[in-house]
């Protein structure tokens, strides 16, 4: 089943002859479930196409559907409400609220919905990412990788649609980098959560299902590695 | 430029808001303390010149000099400046043996006497010549025909000798003396002068004042010398120096010139400058401080990197020092020409309040001093650099890797995490963000939020002194029923027939009137009590031990009004002036007395409005006292003897506070009728008019006008008593209408002042609140990014800087207000002693400050977070990254 399309994505920076085209025409799309990585060099527009995937950065021209529905149609409240529902962003550099502690990172999706916090869930993923006993802990009291632990646990307490990280890996050391794949990869099997990620490392992107490849903001290659 | 200086340069272009803000806030406060210094020189020299103009510029008076001794002061260094008189000798005016002598003093003055000496003419105009003589004021007040300008004069100058052949001068009384004549001459009345200084209280010579023709007089002089120096003991030791009959210290004059042994105004006009220049400084270095740390911060990461590739603590400390010295060169000169043109421009403004505060011959005038300047400067650049070392130190503490990680500015701690859960559940996620928010910078904030509350202290004070002060003056001159009144001390019946005459003549005056008073007592019997007022006494006596009917006798007045005004009485009275004449006495006013009182327990309240009389009250044994010499009333007390007799004694007092008891002259006087007018304004329980025939010789008479323009007819007034040769006295006139415009005018200075201080040091707070805040707004850009890609909506992030925005106002409010009241409810003590006033706090300017707190920190909160919602999150999210 399909979840998410693109067609013809455009985004420009600038004008006239200094224009820079970030994204040019790109399409495809993903179906529910995939574990897809996003690779290309530095500048290529991966981390663009990401932010207009995860409907934070508005496309030129162009349109992105989820579950058929085209995202940037939406008023900019509905599309705030969007994000926090149906997106679960990871960054390379966590962003977490320095005044929130762990379990208030996590939950601020759901919070921000004013929703009640499923208890069920939230105690699984801390299970799940090894956070247990460090509920009340503030960010600036775990390291890097707990900290990107508590941002994946962030994306996924929503149950998302799909789950957009961009290198989330790039801060940590290969024990680490290792560790947070697995989670992801966990979470992809366990929960048949959609999974786009971005990366520069090779052995990331090769235990994907499809690999994405992106230069100058076209997409160069498009391969489907496993089922 | 060295790369230091570039950099500091460099970054201050960077944050052109918050570099403007701090100048501002540099221009503000210099400008302020320009402002106080300014205002203080002005005073100071104020202060000098009324010094100068009332007693005269010299430091030291010497009586009776001889010659040969001024010749040598004249030769002394210190001497700095000289003016003498040669005594011409003492004339008696009186020359009645029988009479003690009324001596005039004539002085002939050298060419700078009267710069130098307070002369001041009321008439004509100074002696030009040996033949030509002005005379004071006081001097023809006690001639029974006063001198005028271009009357003749032939005086029989000589020396005041004693029987064994000493003679007397200026400083010693008059004893039994005789008079040597020495010369005779004539002089002509060019001009009549007030009252001179320099003349002693009880020297027994008027002073009249000719000028020097060269001709050999007594060769003995009076003689006044200001020294190059102030200093007391110096002067002492100058005055010792030279032998003169006798050497007075001008302290008045010496104390405006900066020292003196016991007090001076420079002292006290520096103490109160310098709690005003103390308050700024608190407020300035807050704001100044705050902006320097906040920039210091800021580039602890760019400091790290330079320490990193060696940059020592001293260079990165003169950085930060040579940033401070920036902003005080641009700030400094705009604020000291803003101190100085506010204050000019506000003395402009207020000039005519200020002539009428300072009613003299002197006005206010606008003083600038280097030495004012200087100190106002000095202040500032003090204010500054403590503002930028402290964070500079702090900066240079940390280490180079520190820096680089910012990890100092990192570190939250969880004491400093409130949990918010009171605010999840009252505001929701935003209210809980805000919340936590706001704790964790609660130091960033704490100098804002002290100085928002101490503006708000500062503003609701002053404005509630002022609201009572304003009452003050509405209160305690509404009730008179006169324009203007003058007391006439020692007038003859003919002068005052001439006087009211001729005032009545004046179109302005509409009605004149005239009365003496005297306090009397009513020895009162039981029976002459109302019947309210012994309740009122039975319980006055139960709850507070007090009877008001044993207080010796009843205070009453009798006025002696003048025949028009008693014929108006008398017709109220519903008598003829015949009958009038048959019965005699005099036409009662019982003054209502107005007591709520309580009783015991203060569960029930009374009130007796009425008088103190029974209505079948016909005849009152009044008790005259007659007035011992020199003595003035102070209070009677009655006494039982053992047969039942009742003795009142009446107490006298004299200047020199000596006691004299003599007992009551009683008398009966019948009252004749009763009205209810109160023409001449007397407020006692009991009041008797009686005609003014009857009054006592000599007292003291009340002139009482209505009149259109009171400052006109108090003109009209001062001409007519100096034409009966009379001294006017200036302090013997009662202009409910000028002194309730005076008063006002000093209220609006001391308004204008307190609120141009309260304005300017609240604008310092509202800078340092939007540093403080757009400060915080952008270092948070990143967090406002990430809460918006998690998908928090604007109106979500509105409402959380509003929460944010409330709880700043609140907590200033949480703090202001308290002291507020604290100050209030000391003030209204403190007033409750002269007048009781319904209100606590002016209402108006505390809703003023509460709304102004609120609209401050919303009005930064919304100009800081312009930029933020303009972001496009996945921008901000990058910027950081790198």
């Amino acid at each position: 089943m399909e979840l998410l399309r693109t067609e013809h994505l455009t985004k420009t920076y600038g004008s006239g002859e200094n224009a820079v085209h970030a994204l040019n025409d790109v399409s495809f799309s993903i179906e529910k479930g995939e574990f897809v990585a996003i690779i290309g060099p530095s500048g290529s527009g991966k981390s663009t196409l990401l932010h207009v995937l995860g409907g934070v950065d508005k496309p030129t021209s162009g349109h992105v559907y989820m579950n058929g529905e085209d995202v940037y149609s939406r008023s900019d409240n509905a599309l705030a409400i969007f994000r926090r529902r149906e997106v679960g962003l990871i960054y390379q550099f966590y962003n977490l609220i320095p005044v929130l502690s762990v379990v208030e990172n996590i939950t601020l999706p759901v919070l921000m919905d004013g929703r009640k916090v499923n208890d069920e869930r939230l105690h699984e993923l801390l299970r799940t990412l090894q956070l247990e006993g460090r509920e009340k802990h503030l960010p600036n009291q775990l390291s890097g990788g707990q900290q990107q632990r508590v941002s994946i646990a962030r994306a996924l307490m929503n149950a998302p649609s799909v789950v957009l990280a961009d290198e989330p890996t790039g801060n940590l050391d290969s024990k680490n980098s290792q560790e947070i794949v697995e989670l992801l990869k966990y979470s992809n099997k366990q929960y048949g959560q959609t999974l786009i990620v971005i990366t520069h490392d090779e052995s990331i992107a090769l235990q994907a299902q499809r690999v994405i490849a992106i230069e100058d903001g076209r997409i160069t290659r498009d391969e489907v590695l496993r089922k | 430029m060295n790369i230091f200086r570039s950099i500091a340069v460099s970054s201050m272009r960077r944050n052109r808001t918050r570099s403007i803000v701090t100048i501002i806030g540099v221009i503000l406060s210099v400008a302020m303390f320009t402002a106080i210094t300014t205002m203080g020189a002005t005073l100071l020299n104020h202060l000098q010149r009324v010094a100068a103009y009332d007693h005269g510029t010299y430091y030291v008076a010497f009586n009776a000099l001889p010659a040969q001794e001024l010749d040598r002061m004249r030769k002394d260094t210190d001497v700095e400046m000289l003016t003498a008189g040669e005594i011409l000798g003492y004339a008696d005016l009186r020359a009645d043996a029988a009479l003690s002598p009324l001596y005039t003093y004539v002085l002939a003055m050298d060419e700078t006497f009267p710069q130098e000496m307070p002369v001041h003419l009321t008439y004509g105009r100074l002696p030009q010549n040996a033949g030509e003589i002005i005379l004071p004021e006081h001097l023809n007040a006690h001639l029974d025909t006063a001198y005028k300008v271009g009357d003749s004069l032939t005086l029989a100058l000589g020396d005041r000798v004693m029987k064994d052949g000493a003679v007397l001068t200026q400083s010693d009384a008059i004893y039994e003396e005789t008079l040597r004549v020495r010369e005779m001459r004539t002089y002509s009345v060019v001009g009549i002068y007030e009252r001179p200084d320099f003349e002693g209280y009880d020297d027994p010579g008027y002073t009249a004042l000719t000028v020097a023709d060269g001709s050999a007089g007594s060769g003995v002089y009076d003689a006044y010398a200001r020294t190059s120096y102030s200093d007391y003991d110096r002067i002492q030791e100058f005055y010792e120096r030279y032998h003169a009959a006798s050497t007075t210290v001008n302290g008045n004059y010496l104390m405006t010139q900066g020292s003196f042994r016991y007090e001076n105004y420079d002292s006290f006009v520096g103490m109160f400058a310098g709690i005003l220049i103390f308050l700024i400084m608190l407020g300035a270095v807050s704001l100044i401080y705050s902006a320097f740390s906040i920039s210091v911060s800021e580039r602890t990461r760019q400091f790290g990197l330079l320490a990193s590739v060696g940059a020592t603590r001293k260079q990165l400390h003169r950085t930060v020092l040579y940033e401070a010295g920036v902003v005080f060169l641009i700030g400094a000169p705009l604020g000291l020409l803003a101190g100085v043109g506010g204050i000019y421009l506000t003395l402009q403004l207020l000039r005519e309040q200020f002539l009428s505060m300072f009613g003299y011959g002197i006005t206010l005038q606008f003083h600038v001093s280097a030495a004012s300047l200087l100190i106002a400067a000095a202040v500032g650049l003090l204010t500054v650099l403590i503002s930028a070392v402290i964070p500079a130190r702090r900066a240079m503490r940390v280490t180079a890797i520190e820096a680089i990680r910012q990890s100092r500015d990192v570190k939250v701690s969880k004491r400093d995490i409130a949990d918010g859960k009171l605010a999840y559940r009252l505001f929701g996620l935003p209210g809980m963000l805000s919340k936590k928010y706001f704790r964790r910078s609660r130091k960033k904030y704490r100098a804002t939020i002290v100085s928002l509350a101490m503006s708000v202290v500062l503003f609701v004070s002053a404005s509630t002194y002022a609201m009572y002060l304003t009452e003050t003056v509405e209160v305690s001159t509404e009730r008179y029923p006169f324009d203007l009144a003058y007391a006439l001390d020692e007038i003859t019946p003919e002068k005052l027939d001439e006087l009211t005459r001729e005032l009545q003549a004046d179109a302005n005056i509409d009605t004149l009137r005239y009365a003496s008073f005297a306090s009397i007592g009513v020895d009162m019997h039981d029976e002459d009590y109302s019947a309210g007022f012994k309740q009122y006494a039975k319980h006055a006596l139960e709850v507070a031990d007090y009877d008001p009917r044993q207080v010796a006798s009843q205070n009453a007045t009798i006025v002696y009004a003048d025949a028009q005004t008693f014929a108006e009485l008398l017709k109220d009275a519903g008598l003829t002036r015949e009958e009038y004449d048959k019965v005699g006495g005099g036409i009662l006013k019982a003054g209502n007395i107005n007591e709520v009182y309580y009783n015991r327990d203060g569960d029930r309240r009374y009130v007796y409005n009425g008088s103190v009389l029974d209505s079948a009250v016909r005849e009152l044994t009044i008790i005259i006292p007659e007035t011992p010499d020199g003595y003035q009333y102070t209070h009677s007390a009655r006494r039982m003897e053992a047969d039942g007799e009742v003795l009142v004694s009446y107490y006298w007092s004299n200047d020199g506070g000596e006691e004299l008891v003599l007992p009551a002259v009683t008398q009966q006087s019948s009252i004749a009728g009763k009205t209810d007018l109160n023409p001449i304004g007397a407020n006692d329980r009991i009041v008797l008019f009686m005609p003014f025939r009857d009054a006592q010789a000599g007292s003291m008479v009340q002139l009482l006008l209505n009149c259109k323009d009171a400052d006109a007819a108090a003109k009209s007034l001062e001409t007519g008593i100096r034409k009966l040769g009379l001294e006017y006295d200036s302090s013997a006139v009662h202009n409910p209408a000028s002194q309730k415009r005076d008063e006002m005018n000093a209220l609006t200075i001391v308004q204008v002042f307190s609120y141009g201080f309260i304005i300017l040091i609240s604008l310092i707070c509202v800078a340092n609140v939007f540093n403080t805040v757009s400060t915080n707004v952008a270092t948070r850009r990143r967090d406002f990014a990430m809460l918006r890609s998690v998908g928090m909506t604007r109106g979500g992030l509105n409402r959380m800087m509003n929460y944010e925005c409330i709880l700043y106002g609140l907590r200033a409010l949480l703090l202001g207000l308290p002291l507020t009241a604290l100050l209030a409810w000391l003030m209204h003590n403190a007033s409750g002693e002269i007048y009781s006033s319904e209100k606590f706090v002016s209402i108006p300017a505390l809703l003023i400050a509460v709304c102004s707190v609120f609209a401050v920190v919303f009005a930064s909160m919304m100009y800081a977070m312009r930029k933020i919602k303009k972001d496009n999150p996945v921008d901000a999210l990058k910027a950081e990254n790198t």
